[in-house]
C-alpha cells in the first residue's frame, strides 16, 4: 500500500515540473530555449572553443514512456561545421527519460572570424516527437521556441 | 477535481514518502545523494577532496579548470537508483569523463521507471592575486596609531586614510607623549604615502579626537573627513581638505549632538543636487530615558548643518512602540550614491532593515522592514550599502539569527533585499552581532569581491560566492577591512595592524581578480 502511494505520489510530484506553464496552456509541447531561456542569442567570432548549451524541454506531466526529441542544426551560408562550431554530440534526438523534462543540446563555438554580411546564423529546430499528442514550441500559431537561432557576430 | 487529486497526492507523498518502514528518511525517486573529485583519484589536478553541492545544475571549480582534463567523479545515487552516463551504466560510483565539457548524469529509480538528469560542469578557481605593497605608520606615533580607520578612495585611485594618534617623542632619554589624540591624513597614490595637510591636523589642546572616524570624497573630488572629539567633547566635527590646508565645513563647534559610539562609524551621503554631505548618527535627542537613541540626519546646506529626527518619514519605528524596554532603538545608517542618488540603509532593534534614496533632498522609502525569512537582526555589525555600475544598490549584512552575513541587491520594483549568492556562515557574537570583520566592494564591471574573516572571496558568474584565499596579513588586525576598487578597477584593501611589538600601521594590499574562465 505504501509503494503504491509512493509510485501516485511521485507522478504527482514530477506532474508539478513547469505548472506555472501548465497553468497557460493545457496542450503537450516541447520547446528549445537557451541557458536565458531565450529564443535567440549572440556569440562572438573570437570565442575559442567556448561550448554553449540549449535546452530542450518538455512540458507535460509524467508519461507512460520516454519521449525522443528529434531536431536539426541548420548554419547559415557564412558558417561552416567543423571551422566556426562544431556540435557536441552526433546524434540528432535526444531522450526524454520518464521524468525527465529538460535535455541538453550542446555546441562548441570555434575561433574564426565571420563576414559580417554573409548570414551567420546557426538555428537549431525541433523537427519531430516519437509519439502523437505533443506539440512542437509553444501551443499556438506563432509556435514560440521552436527553434533557437544563435548568430555568430564579428567582434574586434 | 484533477487540481484536488494532485493536490491529495502530493500531501499524501510528504506524509509517507517520508519514512520507510522503520521511520527513517527515504529519498524521492531518482535522486543523486553526492558528487565529489576526491583527491585520490584526481592528484594530478587537486590537492583536497572537492564535495560538490547537489542540484540539477553543478559547478565543480578546479584550479585551471576543467579543460583538456580526464578526472574521475565519485557519485552515490539513492536506493534502487542506478547512475547513466551517455547511456552507459555507472558501476561503483566512479566515472573518469572529459572534463572540459559539461557532463550529463541521468539517475533511474530502477523500481518506478523514473529519471532525473542533473548537469556538471568543471570551471576555473576564482584566482585572486592579493599582495601586500605597502605599510605606513606616522613617525613616532606607531605605539598610539589608532584601531579604527577611515577609508575613501577619489576619483583620480588615490586612497585617502584617516586615522588618530599621539606622538611618542624621546629626547635627552625623556619620553613624552602627547596628551591628547590628533587626526592626521594619509593618501596612498599607488605608489607612495603622503600626508594630506599637516600631521595631527585637529586641535587637541582640550579633547582627544576618539573613534569613529569615517573618510569621504565629496562628489567634486574633495577629501572630508569626520571625528569624534577633539574641538567638542563627544560632538562629531567635519572638515575637508582644501587649498592645501583642512578646513571646517561650516562650524568648528561640532555638528552634532552626543553622539553614541557604539555602533559603527557614520557615513557620509552627498545631496544628489548640491553634492554637500550629510551623515545619520545615533542620538540621545529627545528623551530622558537612558535607553532612548533616535537618528539624527545631518546635513550641510551650503552654510550651516541641519540635524533632523524627522527626515525618514513619521511612521518609521520609534523607541518603544513594540512595547519593549529596547525596541526601536536606532543602531546605524549607512550610506552610498550613484551618479544621480544618495541611498541609506538604516536599522533599529527588534526591526529588519530599511532603505532610503534620495534624488531631490528629501528621502524616500524604498524598502520598509525588511526580515527575509523573518529574522531578527540584532546589531547591525559589518553592515554596508554599496553602488554597482549600473546604478544598482548591494546591501551586506548580518542575520543574527542565521550567524551569517548575506548580500543583497535593493530590488526597488518589488520593494525587497534580494539575495545574492550564499549566505557566509559566521560566528554569532553577543547581542545578534557577527564577530567576523566583513566587507565588500564591487568593481565597474560589476565584479563582486568580499572579505570575511580574512578569506577573500568573488562572487561567481553562477552567483555564487567562491573561496579564493586567504589574507596573510603581518599582525593582528585591528580595524575593519575596507576595500574599494579605483576607477581603473584597481582593487585597494586597507587595514591597520599590530604587529608583535604592539606598534600599529597601516597596511595596503593590491587585488585582482582572475577571469574565471
Amino acid at each position: 500500500m505504501r509503494k503504491i502511494f509512493a509510485i501516485l505520489a511521485a507522478a504527482s510530484i514530477f506532474a508539478g515540473c513547469d505548472d506555472n506553464v501548465n497553468e497557460v496552456f493545457s496542450d503537450y509541447f516541447v520547446c528549445i530555449k537557451d541557458e536565458n531561456e531565450s529564443e535567440t542569442s549572440t556569440i562572438k567570432d573570437t570565442s575559442n572553443e567556448l561550448v554553449m548549451t540549449y535546452y530542450i524541454t518538455l512540458v507535460a506531466p509524467v508519461l507512460e514512456k520516454d519521449v525522443v526529441v528529434s531536431y536539426e542544426i541548420v548554419p547559415g551560408k557564412g558558417l561552416k561545421e567543423g571551422v566556426d562550431y562544431k556540435p557536441v554530440s552526433k546524434a540528432r534526438s535526444v531522450t526524454l527519460a520518464r521524468g525527465v523534462t529538460r535535455m541538453p543540446v550542446r555546441i562548441i563555438y570555434l575561433k574564426n572570424p565571420v563576414d559580417p554580411e554573409a548570414d551567420n546564423t546557426l538555428t537549431i529546430t525541433l523537427t519531430g516527437v516519437d509519439r502523437n499528442g505533443i506539440t512542437l514550441g509553444y501551443p499556438g500559431p506563432a509556435s514560440s521556441f521552436v527553434s533557437h537561432t544563435v548568430t555568430k557576430v564579428h567582434s574586434e | 477535481m484533477k487540481k484536488n487529486l494532485v493536490v491529495f497526492f502530493c500531501a499524501a507523498a510528504a506524509v509517507l514518502a517520508g519514512c520507510d518502514e522503520n521511520g527513517a528518511p527515504e529519498l524521492a525517486p531518482a535522486e543523486l545523494v553526492s558528487v565529489s573529485l576526491l583527491a585520490q583519484d584526481n592528484a594530478e589536478f587537486i590537492e583536497e577532496d572537492i564535495t560538490i553541492p547537489v542540484s540539477k545544475s553543478m559547478t565543480a571549480r578546479i584550479k585551471g579548470g576543467g579543460k583538456g582534463k580526464t578526472m574521475v567523479l565519485t557519485l552515490a545515487a539513492g536506493q534502487d537508483d542506478a547512475i547513466f552516463v551517455e547511456e552507459q551504466k555507472i558501476a561503483g560510483g566512479k566515472l573518469s569523463f572529459d572534463a572540459s565539457l559539461p557532463v550529463d548524469i541521468m539517475v533511474k529509480d530502477t523500481l518506478l521507471g523514473l529519471s532525473s538528469v542533473y548537469e556538471l560542469k568543471v570551471k576555473n578557481t576564482a584566482g585572486v592575486q592579493i599582495d601586500l605593497v605597502a605599510s605606513f605608520a606616522e613617525e613616532n606615533c606607531a605605539k598610539d596609531m589608532s584601531s579604527d580607520i577611515g577609508f575613501a578612495v577619489a576619483p583620480d585611485g588615490s586612497a585617502y586614510i584617516s586615522y588618530y594618534r599621539k606622538a611618542t617623542v624621546v629626547k635627552d632619554s625623556v619620553s613624552t607623549t602627547d596628551k591628547y589624540n590628533s587626526l592626521s591624513v594619509v593618501k596612498w597614490d599607488g605608489t607612495s604615502f603622503s600626508q594630506v595637510g599637516s600631521p595631527a591636523f585637529t586641535d587637541a589642546s582640550a579633547r582627544s579626537v576618539a573613534n569613529p572616524i569615517s573618510m569621504g570624497i565629496k562628489p567634486d573630488g574633495t577629501p572630508v573627513v569626520m571625528y569624534k572629539g577633539a574641538q567638542v567633547a563627544n560632538f562629531i566635527s567635519v572638515m575637508e581638505y582644501k587649498n592645501g590646508k583642512w578646513d571646517y565645513i561650516g562650524t568648528s563647534e561640532g555638528v552634532s549632538t552626543k553622539f553614541t559610539s557604539s555602533y559603527g562609524a557614520p557615513e557620509f551621503y552627498y545631496n544628489p543636487k548640491t553634492g554637500n554631505p550629510g551623515f545619520f548618527y545615533t542620538s540621545s535627542v529627545g528623551s530622558s530615558d537612558p535607553n532612548y537613541r533616535n537618528y539624527a540626519d545631518v546635513s550641510f546646506n551650503g552654510t550651516s548643518w541641519d540635524t533632523s529626527y524627522s527626515s525618514l518619514g513619521s511612521d518609521y519605528p520609534k523607541y518603544g512602540d513594540l512595547g519593549t524596554s529596547s525596541d526601536g532603538i536606532f543602531y546605524r545608517g549607512v550610506c552610498c550614491n550613484t551618479s544621480d542618488a544618495a541611498y541609506a540603509v538604516v536599522q533599529n532593534n527588534l526591526y529588519g532593515y530599511y532603505v532610503y534614496k534620495m534624488t531631490d533632498s528629501s528621502w524616500e522609502r524604498i524598502v520598509a522592514n525588511y526580515k527575509p525569512a523573518g529574522e531578527d537582526y540584532g546589531i547591525p555589525t559589518n553592515l554596508a550599502v554599496k553602488a554597482g555600475p549600473k546604478g544598482e544598490v548591494y546591501v551586506f549584512a548580518a542575520s543574527s539569527k542565521a550567524a551569517t552575513m548575506q548580500l543583497y541587491k535593493v530590488n526597488e520594483a518589488s520593494k525587497t533585499l534580494d539575495l545574492v549568492g550564499n549566505p557566509f556562515a559566521c560566528t554569532a557574537g553577543s547581542y545578534g552581532s557577527i564577530k567576523e570583520s566583513a566587507s565588500f566592494a564591487v568593481s565597474s564591471k560589476g565584479q563582486i569581491v568580499s572579505i570575511v574573516g580574512e578569506k577573500f572571496y568573488l562572487l561567481s558568474e553562477e552567483g555564487q560566492w567562491e573561496y579564493a584565499t586567504d589574507i596573510a596579513f603581518p599582525g593582528t588586525v585591528e580595524s575593519d577591512y575596507f576595500i574599494a576598487y579605483t576607477s581603473a578597477d584597481s582593487g585597494v584593501l586597507a587595514v591597520m595592524v599590530q604587529d608583535a611589538a604592539k606598534l600599529n600601521s597601516i597596511n595596503i594590499y593590491k587585488f585582482g581578480p582572475d577571469d574565471l574562465d
